[in-house]
Protein backbone atom coordinates (compact mmCIF):
# COMPACT_ATOMS: atom_id res chain seq x y z
CA UNK A 1 0.00 0.00 0.00
CA UNK A 2 1.39 3.41 -0.98
CA UNK A 3 1.93 6.29 1.41
CA UNK A 4 -1.23 8.11 0.29
CA UNK A 5 -3.38 5.02 0.78
CA UNK A 6 -1.82 4.39 4.18
CA UNK A 7 -2.74 7.91 5.15
CA UNK A 8 -6.27 7.43 3.87
CA UNK A 9 -6.53 4.11 5.72
CA UNK A 10 -5.44 5.79 8.93
CA UNK A 11 -7.90 8.57 8.33
CA UNK A 12 -10.69 6.09 7.68
CA UNK A 13 -9.72 4.11 10.78
CA UNK A 14 -9.84 7.27 12.81
CA UNK A 15 -13.26 8.15 11.42
CA UNK A 16 -14.48 4.65 12.15
CA UNK A 17 -13.15 4.95 15.70
CA UNK A 18 -14.82 8.33 16.06
CA UNK A 19 -18.22 7.12 14.88
CA UNK A 20 -17.96 4.01 17.04
CA UNK A 21 -17.30 6.36 19.95
CA UNK A 22 -20.26 8.56 18.99
CA UNK A 23 -22.46 5.46 18.87
CA UNK A 24 -21.26 4.43 22.30
CA UNK A 25 -21.73 7.92 23.80
CA UNK A 26 -25.29 8.22 22.43
CA UNK A 27 -26.12 4.68 23.52
CA UNK A 28 -25.17 5.60 27.11
CA UNK A 29 -27.52 8.59 26.98
CA UNK A 30 -30.27 6.40 25.56
CA UNK A 31 -29.91 3.99 28.48
CA UNK A 32 -30.20 6.94 30.85
CA UNK A 33 -33.57 7.75 29.27
CA UNK A 34 -32.36 11.12 28.01
CA UNK A 35 -34.21 10.84 24.70
CA UNK A 36 -37.55 9.53 25.97
CA UNK A 37 -40.26 11.46 24.15
CA UNK A 38 -37.82 14.14 23.00
CA UNK A 39 -37.05 15.76 19.70
CA UNK A 40 -33.38 15.41 18.81
CA UNK A 41 -31.25 18.15 17.25
CA UNK A 42 -27.65 17.95 16.15
CA UNK A 43 -25.39 20.97 16.09
CA UNK A 44 -21.92 21.34 14.60
CA UNK A 45 -21.93 18.18 12.50
CA UNK A 46 -23.16 19.30 9.12
CA UNK A 47 -20.62 17.25 7.21
CA UNK A 48 -21.16 14.15 9.30
CA UNK A 49 -24.93 14.51 9.53
CA UNK A 50 -25.55 11.40 7.41
CA UNK A 51 -23.40 9.21 9.62
CA UNK A 52 -24.87 10.66 12.80
CA UNK A 53 -28.38 10.17 11.44
CA UNK A 54 -27.58 6.53 10.67
CA UNK A 55 -26.23 6.01 14.19
CA UNK A 56 -29.42 7.47 15.63
CA UNK A 57 -31.57 5.28 13.37
CA UNK A 58 -29.60 2.21 14.40
CA UNK A 59 -30.33 3.08 18.01
CA UNK A 60 -34.04 3.46 17.28
CA UNK A 61 -33.88 7.25 17.57
CA UNK A 62 -35.13 9.86 15.13
CA UNK A 63 -33.24 12.98 14.19
CA UNK A 64 -35.71 15.87 14.02
CA UNK A 65 -33.62 19.06 13.79
CA UNK A 66 -30.30 20.10 12.29
CA UNK A 67 -28.87 23.46 13.31
CA UNK A 68 -25.82 25.38 12.21
CA UNK A 69 -24.34 28.82 12.81
CA UNK A 70 -23.32 29.21 9.18
CA UNK A 71 -26.15 31.15 7.42
CA UNK A 72 -25.42 29.19 4.25
CA UNK A 73 -26.36 26.04 6.07
CA UNK A 74 -29.69 27.35 7.33
CA UNK A 75 -33.12 26.87 5.75
CA UNK A 76 -31.83 24.20 3.39
CA UNK A 77 -32.86 20.58 3.25
CA UNK A 78 -30.37 18.15 4.76
CA UNK A 79 -31.44 14.52 5.02
CA UNK A 80 -34.96 15.73 4.35
CA UNK A 81 -34.85 18.08 7.31
CA UNK A 82 -34.92 21.85 6.82
CA UNK A 83 -31.90 23.13 8.72
CA UNK A 84 -32.11 26.09 11.06
CA UNK A 85 -30.01 28.50 13.10
CA UNK A 86 -28.76 27.49 16.54
CA UNK A 87 -30.66 30.41 18.12
CA UNK A 88 -33.95 29.19 16.67
CA UNK A 89 -33.66 25.95 18.66
CA UNK A 90 -34.99 28.00 21.58
CA UNK A 91 -38.41 27.79 20.00
CA UNK A 92 -38.42 24.00 19.80
CA UNK A 93 -40.12 22.20 22.67
CA UNK A 94 -39.04 18.92 24.28
CA UNK A 95 -35.63 19.10 22.71
CA UNK A 96 -32.33 17.36 23.35
CA UNK A 97 -29.39 18.90 21.53
CA UNK A 98 -26.31 16.88 20.67
CA UNK A 99 -23.17 18.93 20.05
CA UNK A 100 -20.90 16.99 17.75
CA UNK A 101 -17.91 19.12 16.95
CA UNK A 102 -14.56 18.52 18.58
CA UNK A 103 -13.12 21.83 17.35
CA UNK A 104 -15.88 24.28 18.24
CA UNK A 105 -17.47 22.45 21.16
CA UNK A 106 -16.47 25.12 23.65
CA UNK A 107 -17.94 27.94 21.58
CA UNK A 108 -21.12 25.94 21.04
CA UNK A 109 -21.24 25.11 24.75
CA UNK A 110 -21.05 28.80 25.58
CA UNK A 111 -23.62 29.71 22.94
CA UNK A 112 -26.15 27.10 24.08
CA UNK A 113 -25.65 28.00 27.75
CA UNK A 114 -26.19 31.66 26.89
CA UNK A 115 -29.40 30.70 25.14
CA UNK A 116 -30.59 29.12 28.38
CA UNK A 117 -30.00 25.46 27.58
CA UNK A 118 -28.63 23.44 30.49
CA UNK A 119 -25.72 21.13 29.82
CA UNK A 120 -26.32 17.57 30.95
CA UNK A 121 -30.05 18.16 30.80
CA UNK A 122 -30.93 19.85 27.52
CA UNK A 123 -27.68 19.54 25.63
CA UNK A 124 -24.82 17.08 25.60
CA UNK A 125 -21.38 17.32 24.07
CA UNK A 126 -20.57 14.10 22.22
CA UNK A 127 -16.83 13.70 21.84
CA UNK A 128 -16.83 10.26 20.22
CA UNK A 129 -15.07 8.31 22.94
CA UNK A 130 -12.26 8.90 25.40
CA UNK A 131 -9.43 9.50 22.95
CA UNK A 132 -11.31 12.20 21.09
CA UNK A 133 -12.57 13.64 24.34
CA UNK A 134 -9.03 14.01 25.60
CA UNK A 135 -7.92 15.60 22.34
CA UNK A 136 -10.81 18.03 22.51
CA UNK A 137 -9.71 19.17 25.93
CA UNK A 138 -6.42 20.29 24.48
CA UNK A 139 -4.51 23.32 25.71
CA UNK A 140 -6.15 25.78 23.32
CA UNK A 141 -9.46 25.12 24.99
CA UNK A 142 -8.21 26.29 28.39
CA UNK A 143 -7.73 29.76 27.04
CA UNK A 144 -10.99 31.55 26.55
CA UNK A 145 -11.06 33.70 23.43
CA UNK A 146 -11.36 37.48 23.65
CA UNK A 147 -14.78 37.23 22.04
CA UNK A 148 -16.10 34.84 24.67
CA UNK A 149 -14.49 36.75 27.52
CA UNK A 150 -16.00 40.02 26.29
CA UNK A 151 -19.40 38.36 26.23
CA UNK A 152 -18.98 37.24 29.84
CA UNK A 153 -18.06 40.76 30.89
CA UNK A 154 -21.06 42.15 29.04
CA UNK A 155 -23.32 39.62 30.77
CA UNK A 156 -21.90 40.61 34.17
CA UNK A 157 -22.51 44.30 33.50
CA UNK A 158 -26.06 43.71 32.29
CA UNK A 159 -26.71 41.49 35.30
CA UNK A 160 -25.40 44.20 37.61
CA UNK A 161 -27.65 46.89 36.06
CA UNK A 162 -30.69 44.64 36.44
CA UNK A 163 -29.71 43.76 40.02
CA UNK A 164 -29.23 47.43 40.99
CA UNK A 165 -32.70 48.32 39.64
CA UNK A 166 -34.35 45.68 41.80
CA UNK A 167 -32.14 46.33 44.81
CA UNK A 168 -33.03 50.03 44.77
CA UNK A 169 -36.72 49.36 44.24
CA UNK A 170 -36.82 47.24 47.41
CA UNK A 171 -34.37 49.18 49.55
CA UNK A 172 -31.68 46.54 49.71
CA UNK A 173 -33.77 43.56 50.83
CA UNK A 174 -32.12 40.18 50.24
CA UNK A 175 -32.86 38.81 46.78
CA UNK A 176 -33.46 35.14 45.96
CA UNK A 177 -33.00 34.24 42.31
CA UNK A 178 -35.31 31.39 41.29
CA UNK A 179 -34.01 31.08 37.74
CA UNK A 180 -35.39 27.56 37.30
CA UNK A 181 -38.83 28.09 35.74
CA UNK A 182 -40.42 25.27 37.70
CA UNK A 183 -43.41 25.14 40.05
CA UNK A 184 -42.00 22.18 41.96
CA UNK A 185 -38.70 23.92 42.65
CA UNK A 186 -40.48 27.01 43.97
CA UNK A 187 -42.81 24.92 46.14
CA UNK A 188 -40.04 22.91 47.82
CA UNK A 189 -37.84 26.03 48.17
CA UNK A 190 -40.71 27.84 49.87
CA UNK A 191 -41.12 25.07 52.45
CA UNK A 192 -37.68 25.81 53.86
CA UNK A 193 -37.19 29.53 53.19
CA UNK A 194 -38.91 30.59 56.46
CA UNK A 195 -36.33 28.55 58.44
CA UNK A 196 -33.50 30.20 56.56
CA UNK A 197 -34.93 33.66 57.26
CA UNK A 198 -35.79 32.95 60.89
CA UNK A 199 -39.57 33.39 60.53
CA UNK A 200 -42.60 31.12 60.63
CA UNK A 201 -44.06 31.54 57.17
CA UNK A 202 -43.32 32.76 53.66
CA UNK A 203 -45.58 35.76 54.25
CA UNK A 204 -43.16 36.97 56.92
CA UNK A 205 -40.09 36.63 54.72
CA UNK A 206 -38.73 40.09 54.02
CA UNK A 207 -37.05 39.32 50.73
CA UNK A 208 -37.46 39.73 47.00
CA UNK A 209 -38.09 36.69 44.86
CA UNK A 210 -36.92 36.95 41.26
CA UNK A 211 -38.61 34.43 38.94
CA UNK A 212 -38.47 33.69 35.22
CA UNK A 213 -41.93 32.41 34.31
CA UNK A 214 -45.45 33.78 34.68
CA UNK A 215 -46.86 30.61 36.23
CA UNK A 216 -44.06 30.59 38.81
CA UNK A 217 -44.85 34.21 39.64
CA UNK A 218 -48.50 33.27 40.06
CA UNK A 219 -47.61 30.43 42.41
CA UNK A 220 -45.26 32.70 44.36
CA UNK A 221 -48.17 35.08 44.90
CA UNK A 222 -50.39 32.26 46.12
CA UNK A 223 -47.70 30.98 48.47
CA UNK A 224 -47.44 34.43 50.01
CA UNK A 225 -44.30 36.11 48.71
CA UNK A 226 -44.67 39.84 49.14
CA UNK A 227 -42.12 41.08 46.65
CA UNK A 228 -41.85 39.26 43.34
CA UNK A 229 -40.05 40.33 40.19
CA UNK A 230 -40.38 38.58 36.84
CA UNK A 231 -37.40 38.72 34.47
CA UNK A 232 -36.67 36.68 31.35
CA UNK A 233 -35.01 33.32 31.74
CA UNK A 234 -32.23 34.44 29.44
CA UNK A 235 -31.56 37.52 31.57
CA UNK A 236 -31.47 35.43 34.72
CA UNK A 237 -29.42 32.59 33.29
CA UNK A 238 -26.86 34.58 31.32
CA UNK A 239 -26.59 37.86 33.18
CA UNK A 240 -27.59 37.38 36.81
CA UNK A 241 -25.79 34.09 37.21
CA UNK A 242 -22.65 35.49 35.58
CA UNK A 243 -22.79 38.38 38.06
CA UNK A 244 -23.26 35.97 40.96
CA UNK A 245 -20.45 33.70 39.85
CA UNK A 246 -18.12 36.66 39.61
CA UNK A 247 -19.05 38.58 42.72
CA UNK A 248 -22.02 37.05 44.50
CA UNK A 249 -20.11 37.44 47.78
CA UNK A 250 -20.29 41.22 47.43
CA UNK A 251 -24.04 41.49 46.93
CA UNK A 252 -27.14 40.39 48.80
CA UNK A 253 -28.28 37.88 46.17
CA UNK A 254 -28.82 34.17 46.74
CA UNK A 255 -29.27 31.32 44.33
CA UNK A 256 -32.59 29.56 45.05
CA UNK A 257 -31.58 26.29 43.39
CA UNK A 258 -28.45 24.16 43.50
CA UNK A 259 -27.31 24.74 39.92
CA UNK A 260 -26.21 27.73 37.92
CA UNK A 261 -23.20 28.85 39.92
CA UNK A 262 -21.13 25.67 39.72
CA UNK A 263 -21.69 22.01 39.03
CA UNK A 264 -20.48 20.34 42.23
CA UNK A 265 -23.87 19.27 43.61
CA UNK A 266 -25.09 18.22 40.18
CA UNK A 267 -22.00 16.05 39.70
CA UNK A 268 -22.61 14.30 43.01
CA UNK A 269 -26.32 13.65 42.45
CA UNK A 270 -25.54 10.69 40.19
CA UNK A 271 -23.17 9.12 42.69
CA UNK A 272 -25.06 9.46 45.95
CA UNK A 273 -28.31 9.12 47.87
CA UNK A 274 -29.02 12.85 48.01
CA UNK A 275 -32.54 13.92 47.14
CA UNK A 276 -34.29 16.91 45.61
CA UNK A 277 -35.10 18.08 49.15
CA UNK A 278 -31.42 17.87 50.12
CA UNK A 279 -30.53 20.13 47.23
CA UNK A 280 -32.45 22.86 49.06
CA UNK A 281 -31.92 22.06 52.72
CA UNK A 282 -28.26 21.13 52.54
CA UNK A 283 -26.92 23.01 49.57
CA UNK A 284 -29.08 26.08 48.93
CA UNK A 285 -29.83 26.84 52.59
CA UNK A 286 -26.81 25.10 54.15
CA UNK A 287 -28.81 23.84 57.17
CA UNK A 288 -26.63 22.01 59.67
CA UNK A 289 -29.61 19.99 60.95
CA UNK A 290 -32.77 18.85 59.25
CA UNK A 291 -35.78 21.10 59.70
CA UNK A 292 -39.49 20.49 59.44
CA UNK A 293 -41.01 21.76 56.22
CA UNK A 294 -43.49 24.62 56.45
CA UNK A 295 -46.18 23.65 53.94
CA UNK A 296 -47.59 26.62 52.06
CA UNK A 297 -51.30 27.19 52.61
CA UNK A 298 -53.54 27.47 49.57
CA UNK A 299 -56.83 29.36 49.54
CA UNK A 300 -60.09 27.40 49.66
CA UNK A 301 -62.56 28.25 46.90
CA UNK A 302 -64.93 25.33 47.39
CA UNK A 303 -67.92 26.93 45.63
CA UNK A 304 -65.89 27.75 42.54
CA UNK A 305 -64.48 24.22 42.36
CA UNK A 306 -67.92 22.69 42.83
CA UNK A 307 -69.20 24.81 39.95
CA UNK A 308 -66.46 23.37 37.76
CA UNK A 309 -67.38 19.84 38.80
CA UNK A 310 -70.98 20.57 37.81
CA UNK A 311 -69.95 22.12 34.50
CA UNK A 312 -67.83 19.10 33.52
CA UNK A 313 -70.17 16.44 34.94
CA UNK A 314 -67.68 15.29 37.55
CA UNK A 315 -68.82 13.55 40.73
CA UNK A 316 -67.37 15.04 43.94
CA UNK A 317 -65.65 12.31 45.96
CA UNK A 318 -65.69 9.91 43.03
CA UNK A 319 -63.53 11.63 40.43
CA UNK A 320 -59.99 10.81 39.37
CA UNK A 321 -57.81 13.71 38.22
CA UNK A 322 -55.05 12.35 36.00
CA UNK A 323 -51.97 14.51 35.49
CA UNK A 324 -50.05 12.88 32.63
CA UNK A 325 -47.66 15.70 31.70
CA UNK A 326 -44.34 16.84 33.15
CA UNK A 327 -42.13 19.75 32.18
CA UNK A 328 -38.94 17.80 31.60
CA UNK A 329 -39.97 14.48 30.19
CA UNK A 330 -42.78 12.62 28.48
CA UNK A 331 -43.99 9.56 30.31
CA UNK A 332 -43.72 6.28 28.41
CA UNK A 333 -47.41 5.47 28.68
CA UNK A 334 -49.28 5.16 25.38
CA UNK A 335 -52.74 6.54 24.60
CA UNK A 336 -53.95 2.94 24.48
CA UNK A 337 -52.71 2.35 28.03
CA UNK A 338 -54.22 5.58 29.30
CA UNK A 339 -57.49 4.68 27.57
CA UNK A 340 -57.52 1.30 29.31
CA UNK A 341 -56.98 2.95 32.69
CA UNK A 342 -59.66 5.57 32.06
CA UNK A 343 -62.29 3.14 30.74
CA UNK A 344 -61.66 0.76 33.65
CA UNK A 345 -62.07 3.60 36.15
CA UNK A 346 -65.32 4.66 34.46
CA UNK A 347 -66.53 1.04 34.60
CA UNK A 348 -65.94 1.17 38.34
CA UNK A 349 -68.19 4.25 38.59
CA UNK A 350 -65.63 7.03 38.64
CA UNK A 351 -65.60 10.17 36.52
CA UNK A 352 -62.17 11.03 35.10
CA UNK A 353 -60.58 14.31 33.97
CA UNK A 354 -57.13 15.45 32.81
CA UNK A 355 -54.90 18.13 34.29
CA UNK A 356 -53.39 20.11 31.40
CA UNK A 357 -50.89 22.89 32.11
CA UNK A 358 -51.25 24.64 28.76
CA UNK A 359 -53.06 24.53 25.43
CA UNK A 360 -50.51 22.15 23.90
CA UNK A 361 -51.18 19.51 26.53
CA UNK A 362 -54.22 17.64 25.23
CA UNK A 363 -56.80 15.92 27.44
CA UNK A 364 -56.38 12.16 27.65
CA UNK A 365 -58.74 10.03 25.49
CA UNK A 366 -62.31 10.13 26.74
CA UNK A 367 -61.74 12.94 29.23
CA UNK A 368 -62.07 16.69 29.45
CA UNK A 369 -59.59 19.11 30.97
CA UNK A 370 -61.15 21.61 33.35
CA UNK A 371 -59.05 24.73 33.77
CA UNK A 372 -57.59 24.39 37.24
CA UNK A 373 -56.17 27.60 38.66
CA UNK A 374 -52.94 26.94 40.55
CA UNK A 375 -54.56 28.35 43.66
CA UNK A 376 -57.37 25.79 43.38
CA UNK A 377 -55.27 22.68 42.77
CA UNK A 378 -55.54 21.31 46.33
CA UNK A 379 -59.23 22.10 46.64
CA UNK A 380 -59.80 20.46 43.25
CA UNK A 381 -58.09 17.14 44.06
CA UNK A 382 -59.65 17.05 47.52
CA UNK A 383 -63.07 17.54 45.98
CA UNK A 384 -62.29 14.87 43.36
CA UNK A 385 -61.05 12.41 45.96
CA UNK A 386 -58.43 10.77 43.75
CA UNK A 387 -55.26 11.87 41.97
CA UNK A 388 -52.99 9.93 39.61
CA UNK A 389 -49.99 11.87 38.35
CA UNK A 390 -46.81 11.34 36.41
CA UNK A 391 -44.06 12.85 38.60
CA UNK A 392 -44.03 16.58 37.96
CA UNK A 393 -44.10 19.84 39.86
CA UNK A 394 -47.88 19.54 40.08
CA UNK A 395 -47.41 16.47 42.29
CA UNK A 396 -45.41 18.67 44.69
CA UNK A 397 -48.27 21.15 44.90
CA UNK A 398 -50.83 18.51 45.86
CA UNK A 399 -48.54 16.40 48.06
CA UNK A 400 -50.45 17.35 51.24
CA UNK A 401 -53.94 17.19 49.76
CA UNK A 402 -56.37 15.06 51.71
CA UNK A 403 -57.25 12.46 49.06
CA UNK A 404 -55.87 9.28 47.53
CA UNK A 405 -52.70 10.17 45.62
CA UNK A 406 -50.76 7.95 43.26
CA UNK A 407 -47.51 9.21 41.71
CA UNK A 408 -45.86 7.42 38.79
CA UNK A 409 -42.06 7.46 38.40
CA UNK A 410 -40.15 6.07 35.44
CA UNK A 411 -37.05 3.93 35.21
CA UNK A 412 -34.22 5.63 33.30
CA UNK A 413 -35.83 9.06 33.27
CA UNK A 414 -33.75 11.41 35.44
CA UNK A 415 -36.66 13.85 35.72
CA UNK A 416 -38.87 11.11 37.16
CA UNK A 417 -36.37 9.31 39.36
CA UNK A 418 -37.91 7.92 42.53
CA UNK A 419 -34.52 7.96 44.26
CA UNK A 420 -34.10 11.69 43.75
CA UNK A 421 -37.66 13.02 43.48
CA UNK A 422 -39.47 10.38 45.55
CA UNK A 423 -41.74 11.84 48.24
CA UNK A 424 -40.89 9.11 50.73
CA UNK A 425 -37.17 9.54 50.15
CA UNK A 426 -37.62 13.31 50.60
CA UNK A 427 -39.81 12.98 53.69
CA UNK A 428 -42.34 15.32 52.11
CA UNK A 429 -46.09 14.92 51.63
CA UNK A 430 -48.54 12.52 53.21
CA UNK A 431 -50.20 9.27 52.16
CA UNK A 432 -48.74 9.10 48.68
CA UNK A 433 -48.58 5.79 46.82
CA UNK A 434 -45.46 5.76 44.67
CA UNK A 435 -45.25 3.49 41.63
CA UNK A 436 -42.43 2.91 39.15
CA UNK A 437 -43.10 2.36 35.46
CA UNK A 438 -40.26 0.25 34.08
CA UNK A 439 -41.68 0.85 30.57
CA UNK A 440 -41.80 -2.92 29.99
CA UNK A 441 -44.60 -3.96 32.32
CA UNK A 442 -46.75 -0.84 31.95
CA UNK A 443 -49.97 -2.88 31.54
CA UNK A 444 -49.31 -4.62 34.85
CA UNK A 445 -48.55 -1.30 36.50
CA UNK A 446 -51.93 0.02 35.36
CA UNK A 447 -53.65 -3.10 36.69
CA UNK A 448 -51.91 -2.49 40.01
CA UNK A 449 -53.23 1.05 40.06
CA UNK A 450 -56.75 -0.18 39.26
CA UNK A 451 -56.65 -2.54 42.22
CA UNK A 452 -56.52 0.53 44.46
CA UNK A 453 -59.97 1.65 43.24
CA UNK B 1 -14.14 52.05 42.12
CA UNK B 2 -17.36 50.09 42.69
CA UNK B 3 -17.46 46.48 43.87
CA UNK B 4 -18.32 45.27 40.40
CA UNK B 5 -15.48 47.21 38.79
CA UNK B 6 -13.04 45.81 41.33
CA UNK B 7 -14.30 42.25 40.75
CA UNK B 8 -14.04 42.62 36.97
CA UNK B 9 -10.53 44.03 37.31
CA UNK B 10 -9.60 41.09 39.49
CA UNK B 11 -11.04 38.69 36.92
CA UNK B 12 -9.01 40.37 34.17
CA UNK B 13 -5.89 39.79 36.27
CA UNK B 14 -7.05 36.20 36.83
CA UNK B 15 -7.35 35.70 33.10
CA UNK B 16 -3.75 36.90 32.62
CA UNK B 17 -2.56 34.36 35.19
CA UNK B 18 -4.46 31.46 33.64
CA UNK B 19 -3.27 32.36 30.14
CA UNK B 20 0.31 32.81 31.35
CA UNK B 21 0.51 29.35 32.84
CA UNK B 22 -1.50 27.50 30.21
CA UNK B 23 1.06 25.55 28.20
CA UNK B 24 0.57 26.12 24.48
CA UNK B 25 2.76 23.38 23.17
CA UNK B 26 1.08 20.37 24.71
CA UNK B 27 -2.24 18.74 23.98
CA UNK B 28 -4.81 17.51 26.46
CA UNK B 29 -3.75 19.73 29.34
CA UNK B 30 -5.48 20.46 32.58
CA UNK B 31 -5.00 23.11 35.23
CA UNK B 32 -5.51 22.09 38.86
CA UNK B 33 -5.89 24.92 41.34
CA UNK B 34 -5.04 24.37 45.01
CA UNK B 35 -6.18 27.46 46.94
CA UNK B 36 -7.08 25.84 50.24
CA UNK B 37 -4.86 24.66 53.12
CA UNK B 38 -7.48 22.28 54.53
CA UNK B 39 -5.33 19.29 55.55
CA UNK B 40 -8.06 16.67 55.25
CA UNK B 41 -9.01 17.87 51.80
CA UNK B 42 -5.39 18.03 50.69
CA UNK B 43 -4.59 14.49 51.80
CA UNK B 44 -7.63 13.22 49.88
CA UNK B 45 -6.68 15.27 46.84
CA UNK B 46 -3.13 13.87 46.97
CA UNK B 47 -4.50 10.32 47.16
CA UNK B 48 -6.34 10.65 43.84
CA UNK B 49 -3.91 12.98 42.10
CA UNK B 50 -2.27 10.17 40.11
CA UNK B 51 -5.63 8.81 38.97
CA UNK B 52 -6.72 12.30 38.01
CA UNK B 53 -3.62 12.95 35.90
CA UNK B 54 -4.07 9.63 34.08
CA UNK B 55 -6.79 11.28 31.98
CA UNK B 56 -4.47 14.03 30.75
CA UNK B 57 -1.14 14.41 29.01
CA UNK B 58 0.10 17.26 31.11
CA UNK B 59 -1.00 19.31 34.09
CA UNK B 60 -0.16 22.64 35.62
CA UNK B 61 -0.90 23.00 39.32
CA UNK B 62 -1.40 26.58 40.42
CA UNK B 63 -1.33 27.10 44.16
CA UNK B 64 -1.08 29.72 46.85
CA UNK B 65 -0.17 27.18 49.54
CA UNK B 66 2.70 24.79 50.17
CA UNK B 67 2.06 21.56 48.26
CA UNK B 68 5.56 20.59 47.23
CA UNK B 69 5.01 17.00 48.40
CA UNK B 70 2.38 16.55 45.70
CA UNK B 71 5.13 15.27 43.39
CA UNK B 72 5.55 12.20 45.61
CA UNK B 73 2.09 11.01 44.62
CA UNK B 74 2.49 10.65 40.87
CA UNK B 75 4.91 9.92 38.09
CA UNK B 76 2.73 11.69 35.52
CA UNK B 77 4.21 14.93 34.18
CA UNK B 78 3.10 18.15 35.81
CA UNK B 79 4.52 21.40 37.11
CA UNK B 80 3.71 23.52 40.12
CA UNK B 81 3.32 27.29 39.92
CA UNK B 82 3.18 29.26 43.13
CA UNK B 83 1.20 32.51 43.22
CA UNK B 84 0.26 34.87 46.06
CA UNK B 85 -3.11 35.03 47.82
CA UNK B 86 -4.17 38.16 45.99
CA UNK B 87 -3.54 36.64 42.57
CA UNK B 88 -5.30 33.45 43.68
CA UNK B 89 -8.43 35.44 44.50
CA UNK B 90 -8.26 37.10 41.08
CA UNK B 91 -7.88 33.77 39.35
CA UNK B 92 -10.75 32.17 41.25
CA UNK B 93 -13.07 35.01 40.23
CA UNK B 94 -12.10 34.54 36.60
CA UNK B 95 -12.53 30.77 36.64
CA UNK B 96 -15.84 31.11 38.48
CA UNK B 97 -17.39 33.64 36.12
CA UNK B 98 -16.46 31.53 33.11
CA UNK B 99 -18.44 28.68 34.66
CA UNK B 100 -18.95 25.74 32.33
CA UNK B 101 -16.54 27.16 29.77
CA UNK B 102 -13.69 26.57 32.22
CA UNK B 103 -15.01 23.61 34.22
CA UNK B 104 -13.74 20.93 31.83
CA UNK B 105 -10.15 22.08 31.86
CA UNK B 106 -9.63 23.89 35.16
CA UNK B 107 -10.28 22.04 38.41
CA UNK B 108 -10.44 23.85 41.73
CA UNK B 109 -9.52 21.66 44.71
CA UNK B 110 -11.50 23.35 47.45
CA UNK B 111 -14.77 22.91 49.28
CA UNK B 112 -15.14 26.63 50.00
CA UNK B 113 -13.49 28.49 47.12
CA UNK B 114 -14.50 30.24 44.97
CA UNK B 115 -17.12 32.01 47.07
CA UNK B 116 -20.06 30.11 45.52
CA UNK B 117 -18.60 26.63 46.07
CA UNK B 118 -20.32 26.12 49.47
CA UNK B 119 -19.52 22.40 49.55
CA UNK B 120 -18.08 22.04 53.07
CA UNK B 121 -21.47 21.07 54.42
CA UNK B 122 -21.77 18.15 52.00
CA UNK B 123 -18.79 16.33 53.51
CA UNK B 124 -20.23 13.47 55.57
CA UNK B 125 -23.83 14.12 54.58
CA UNK B 126 -25.64 10.85 53.78
CA UNK B 127 -23.23 8.78 51.69
CA UNK B 128 -21.15 11.75 50.55
CA UNK B 129 -17.58 11.09 51.64
CA UNK B 130 -14.67 13.40 51.07
CA UNK B 131 -13.27 10.78 48.67
CA UNK B 132 -16.43 10.95 46.59
CA UNK B 133 -16.59 14.75 46.66
CA UNK B 134 -12.95 15.12 45.64
CA UNK B 135 -13.02 12.48 42.89
CA UNK B 136 -16.39 13.20 41.32
CA UNK B 137 -17.13 16.77 42.30
CA UNK B 138 -13.71 18.41 42.20
CA UNK B 139 -11.40 16.37 39.97
CA UNK B 140 -14.30 15.26 37.77
CA UNK B 141 -12.92 11.74 37.43
CA UNK B 142 -15.12 9.51 35.30
CA UNK B 143 -15.49 5.78 35.70
CA UNK B 144 -14.07 3.59 38.46
CA UNK B 145 -11.99 5.09 41.23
Amino acid sequence: MGAKNEFEAAWLDERAEYFAGVHSDILKLKFQGVFNGKNIAIVGSWNNAGEINQILLNLGLKLTHIADNNPKKQNVSRLGIVSQSVESLKDVENLIILVLNNYFWKELQFQLSSLGFVEGKEFYIIYGGDRFRRNSLRSESIKITDEVWNKYKKCVKLGYQSYIEIREKYGGLPIWLMHQPSLGDLYIFSMFLPHAMGVDSVKECECVLVVTKNSVKKLANIIGFKYIELITFEKAYSNWLALMRLAGDKFNIHNAVYHGLNNIFQTLVHYSDVSFRDSFTKYVFQFEKEVTPVYPQFPKRREHVLEQFKKYGLIPGKTVLISPYAGHFIATITDKEWRYLINSLKDKGYTVCTNCGNAEERPLPGTQAPFIELSDCIEFVETAGYFIGVRSGFCDLVCMANCQKIVIYETGAPAASIAYFGFKSMGIGENITEIINDCIHTDEMIDNILEMF
Amino acid sequence: MSDIEIALKQAERGREIVDTYTPDNKKNNVIAVFPDDDDELLSTAYKYFDRFLADYDYAVVITSIDIEKLSKYTTHPFEIVRINDEDMECMLRYISVCGEASAATIKILSLKKPHCQKAEILNGFKDLTLDKIVCRGLYGIWGEI
